[in-house]
């Protein structure tokens, strides 16, 4: 009984953690996630202005000389940096800045990635994409007549932000386990403090029953004062001997009868 | 349950919320905790990044040999970049001796509390100074420390985060009290109340000499006091069928003895009452709150998908055209109400046939087959034939649960049976879209159609778990003997029953549906809210409904304000939903909502109460069944009418436009139907006999 109403409060308890902890995963996920990606934006918005401004000047995106050593200074800032790539309109990349101590190689984009980019992205604001193992934050390049020339892509490496929502995940999972052992045990405390009065009723009335089933003649059972269990069951007991003091009585009879019956037979 | 019981129940149900309430509390106080250890060093980061950018192109202006003092529009500057950065509180840059020269942004320290920059190779992290973080970079002029830069961030940005999930907190509090209040009476019910009351009933019986009833086995307390009560019953029986069976013999061998033999048995007898061929039965029980809790899980199920089913409409039906026909989009939605209410009578010809326990397995089934099917349709066509199914489920369950709790609630609490039955529905109409919404945001829609399947199939195994046992599964009185032909004909020429449900009953269904199944979701989507925010909303309206509906239904009964509760309700339904036009906000559309919840919690009991009145005569001809049955399949056509009226003004409108519209065709039927009830009045003749008992509603 105990168990039971237990095992319900602490199944509603689990069901409350396991929201609470999606809940703020969810949101730990979106700040940790914003806070990455607009810093990478920041870079990337940081980048598009150098660039512009030698665009500006009338230069050739593919001939700036300078752009190689304008991206490694900027994936320098950031070890999770994977590659910064800047690219023209046709979706031809012009340069490439890639981390050199790469423990996998990174997979080129799809064909057309870039293109696609240019296409269904703002020119304004920076734009964010990802793929399995990286993040992708991008912008395009405009020159100074509001022309699209090209975009630069920066790939973050995805496995630093996944560890570190997988880590608090783990946390907040452990957390919400060990606060739910902490309720379980509250709450079956709870529930034997609460209920410990209806088992002492129904643990007396069943030492009573056992003994009025093995000894015909125990004296009758004297109720507890305010116990509707105790109440019913000094009643059915008093009726229950009165059924056996009758059934006694009868088989007197039918014993009685049959000596008689007997006694007729050797008479006879 | 007796008071102490009830007592005990009391105190269980505050300790569960209480510890619900420490539970989440805990879980959040962690949540900070965790948050500020892994977002501080990214936030930290997203400073020195902007630092150190804002930093070269100061350091650059004073290698053209500008002085730091002097440099033009650097606050502007500023500006522009924390505007690009809302993480970040301020920008300011402070001379060697500390002075402040340029700043910009919120939460600025007090002058005495600039530091100073130490080394921008290897920076310090940020310190707490006053209500922000503030990170210093050195500016440097020719490898002269000229001054420092200052990027602050606010230092409760990570309460904030916590603080902006209370309100989702706060949700799941309520939600959960709901879930306890289901649950608990059900546990304690099964495990410790219905098995006392079985016990106490038992012993009650023997104590009055009734010796035909066991009690049914169980693992704990009372099961093994059960067990020994049962020794006891079937040892009495058996030794009197013993007694009996030597009786016979005698009987047999000795004829004289026939009398006294007969007497002894009769005198034996006497004020006992014994099982039939010395075998007692078990005794059963209704289960009532099983019923309640069966009806929570199904409605639960059901309402899972709501805050985002228009949403999931509307991916299949671009399939048709993008943008997607507002038709299109609202047809499933009729589909559903439609088959609904057009099953509702085969459900009760079925629960009359086959009794609530099958009917409500099969009612499971096929919502539980309904629901995975619309997560996984492949068109939106057989997403339509998968509404459907779901709607045929959603009847016989329906039908399943209310059947079951009239036919085992005692007479004299038929009332407190139907309330029961409303409660759980409430509560289901109420968790439900919250948690859906909730689901749909982080797991997607198909896996919350298969947590809604799951749910159907806990529901039908609850039902054969609780309802299997119990002594009547079907309405064991049949219906009397009355005419079955001429309701409808009759009924339409009742003018006032004609007039309540043209202005009073089809528009409260029809704005029901349209605005809160169909409207709310798609505007909330198109102002830029979530499907949590979505489902929360919606969920408004079941808590207005839930809370106040009970409260106003008796104040209608006991002051005899039917008519102008009705009246008031359609109005505030109206009214609420008028404004959208003006304040096309998410705000607007949460007022509406719960104007409705109001509005509706408002009139629909009243309705039901004036349809007894108003149709007293179709009554006393008919009996309350085929009136009220009429009248409730009247009232879900105008409910099924309501997502495609709704989308066919939105294609021409708007949401916003056709949400005011709604409430401008609310406003003029609750008008028309006041002033026409102010005309007729309620009774066409002095009233003075009493109306007939009828079940409740859900809203």
């Amino acid at each position: 009984m105990y168990l039971k109403i237990t095992a319900a409060i602490t199944t509603l308890i689990a069901f409350v953690l396991g929201l609470a902890v999606l809940m703020n995963y969810a949101k730990f996920e979106r700040a940790f996630s914003s806070l990455t990606e607009s810093r990478l934006a920041f870079l990337v918005q940081d980048l598009r202005e150098t660039l512009e401004f030698g665009l500006d000047l009338g230069l050739d995106p593919a001939a700036m000389a300078n752009t190689a050593s304008i991206l490694a200074r900027e994936a320098a800032k950031d070890p999770q940096i994977l590659s910064i790539l800047v690219f023209d309109d046709q979706g031809q990349v012009l340069h490439r800045h890639q981390r050199e101590a790469l423990i996998h190689p990174l997979r080129d984009l799809p064909p057309g990635w870039f293109e696609t980019a240019l296409r269904t992205h703002s020119t304004a604001t920076p734009w964010r994409a990802s793929d399995p193992d990286t993040l992708i934050v991008g912008a395009t390049l405009t020159n100074n007549f509001g022309r699209v020339v090209g975009g630069i892509a920066l790939r973050y490496d995805r496995s630093f932000h996944d560890r570190e929502l997988a880590q608090a995940l783990a946390g907040l999972t452990q957390a919400a386990g060990l606060i739910l052992l902490a309720a379980a045990l509250i709450a079956l405390m709870s529930v034997w403090l609460l209920f410990r009065s209806a088992r002492r009723d129904l643990n007396r009335v069943g030492v009573a029953l056992t003994r009025f089933l093995e000894e015909a003649d125990h004296p009758a059972f004297q109720p507890g004062r305010g116990s509707k269990l105790e109440a019913g069951y000094a009643a059915a007991e008093q009726s229950s001997r009165e059924f056996r003091r009758r059934l006694r009585q009868a088989e007197r009879i039918l014993h009685l009868e049959q000596r008689l019956s007997n006694q007729g037979k050797a008479d006879d | 349950m007796t008071e102490l019981r009830q007592a005990r129940f009391v105190g269980l149900f505050i300790m569960t919320l209480i510890l619900i309430m420490a539970v989440l509390i805990g879980i959040s106080f962690y949540a900070a905790w965790a948050f500020e250890r892994s977002l501080l060093p990214q936030l930290d980061q997203k400073m020195l990044t902007v630092g150190t950018a804002v930093n070269v192109k100061l350091e650059r202006a004073l290698r053209y040999g500008i002085p730091l003092g002097r440099l033009p529009g650097v606050a502007d500057f500023f500006g522009g970049v924390l505007a690009a950065n809302p993480d970040l509180a301020y920008l300011a840059v402070t001379g060697p001796n500390g002075v402040v020269l340029y700043q910009r942004g919120t939460l600025l320290p007090p002058a005495e509390q600039w530091g100073v920059a130490s080394s921008l190779a290897n920076p310090p992290p940020a310190r707490r100074v006053g209500a922000a973080y503030d990170l210093a970079l050195p500016l440097q002029d020719n490898q002269i420390m000229a001054g420092s830069l200052h990027v602050g961030a606010d230092a409760s940005f990570v309460t904030r985060q916590i603080r902006e999930l209370l309100f989702d907190i706060a949700i799941v509090f309520i939600i959960a009290v709901l879930i306890a209040l289901e649950l608990l009476p059900l546990i304690v019910q099964q495990n410790l109340a219905a098995p006392m009351r079985r016990l106490e009933t038992v012993l009650r019986r023997i104590g009055d000499g009734d010796l035909r009833y066991t009690l049914p086995a169980s693992y704990d307390e009372v099961g093994r006091l059960a067990g020994l009560l049962n020794r006891l019953v079937v040892g009495l029986n058996t030794a009197y069928q013993q007694l009996i069976h030597q009786a016979l013999l005698l009987r047999t061998a000795i004829p004289a003895s026939v009398a006294r033999l007969d007497t002894g048995l009769a005198q034996l007898r006497q004020g006992f009452t014994l099982a039939p061929n010395g075998q007692p039965k078990p005794y059963f029980s209704a289960h009532l709150i099983g019923a309640r809790m069966a009806t929570f899980l199904f409605v639960f199920a059901a309402e899972l998908s709501q805050p985002f089913m228009p949403l999931y409409i509307r991916t299949y039906a671009m399939a048709l055209g993008d943008p997607p026909s507002q038709w299109l989009i609202g047809l499933p939605l009729t589909v559903f109400t439609l088959t609904a209410a057009l099953f509702m009578p085969i459900a009760g010809w079925r629960f009359e046939r086959a009794g609530s326990w099958r009917t409500f397995i099969e009612g499971a089934v096929l919502l539980m087959m309904g629901l995975a099917g619309t997560g996984l349709a492949f068109n939106f066509f057989d997403l339509l034939g998968w509404r459907a199914l779901t709607a045929v489920g959603y009847a016989f369950l329906y039908t399943a649960c209310q059947g079951y709790i009239i036919a085992n609630a005692p007479e004299q609490r038929r009332a407190e049976g139907g309330a029961l039955f409303v409660s759980g529905l409430m509560a289901g109409s109420i968790c439900g879209p919250a948690i859906g919404g909730i689901l749909a945001d982080r797991i997607g829609y198909t896996a919350t159609f298969s947590c809604a399947a799951a749910l159907a199939l806990g529901a039908g195994l609850m039902a054969m778990n609780l309802l299997g046992g119990s002594t009547l599964t079907a309405l064991s009185t049949p219906p009397a003997k009355r005419p079955q032909h001429g309701v409808i004909r009759d009924l339409t020429t009742n003018f006032r029953f004609t007039w309540l449900m043209l202005f009073a009953a089809i528009p409260a269904k029809l704005l029901l549906n349209g605005f809160l199944f169909f409207l709310v979701p798609l505007t909330l989507y198109e102002l830029g809210n979530s499907r949590s925010e979505i489902g929360r909303v919606v969920m408004l309206y079941g808590l207005a409904a839930l809370f106040l509906g009970p409260t106003l239904a008796r104040l209608a009964d006991r002051f005899a304000i039917h008519g102008l509760l009705i009246g008031a309700g359609g109005l505030l339904t109206g009214v609420g939903l008028i404004p959208m036009l003006f304040f096309p906000n998410t705000f607007t559309v949460l007022a509406g909502v719960l104007c409705l919840g109001l509005g509706q919690a408002m009139s629909i009991s009243p309705q039901l109460a004036l349809v007894t009145r108003i149709c007293r005569p179709q009554i006393a001809r008919f009996g309350p069944g085929p009136v009220l049955g009429f009248y409730r399949l009247i009232e879900r056509l105008g409910g099924a009418s309501g997502p495609l009226i709704m989308a066919g003004l939105a294609g021409l409108l708007g949401y916003p436009s056709t949400m005011t519209a709604a409430g401008v065709l609310g406003v003029m039927t609750a008008t028309l139907f006041s002033v026409g009830f102010l005309i007729m009045g309620v009774d066409p003749e002095p009233n003075d006999q009493p109306m007939p008992p009828v079940t409740p509603e859900a809203y």
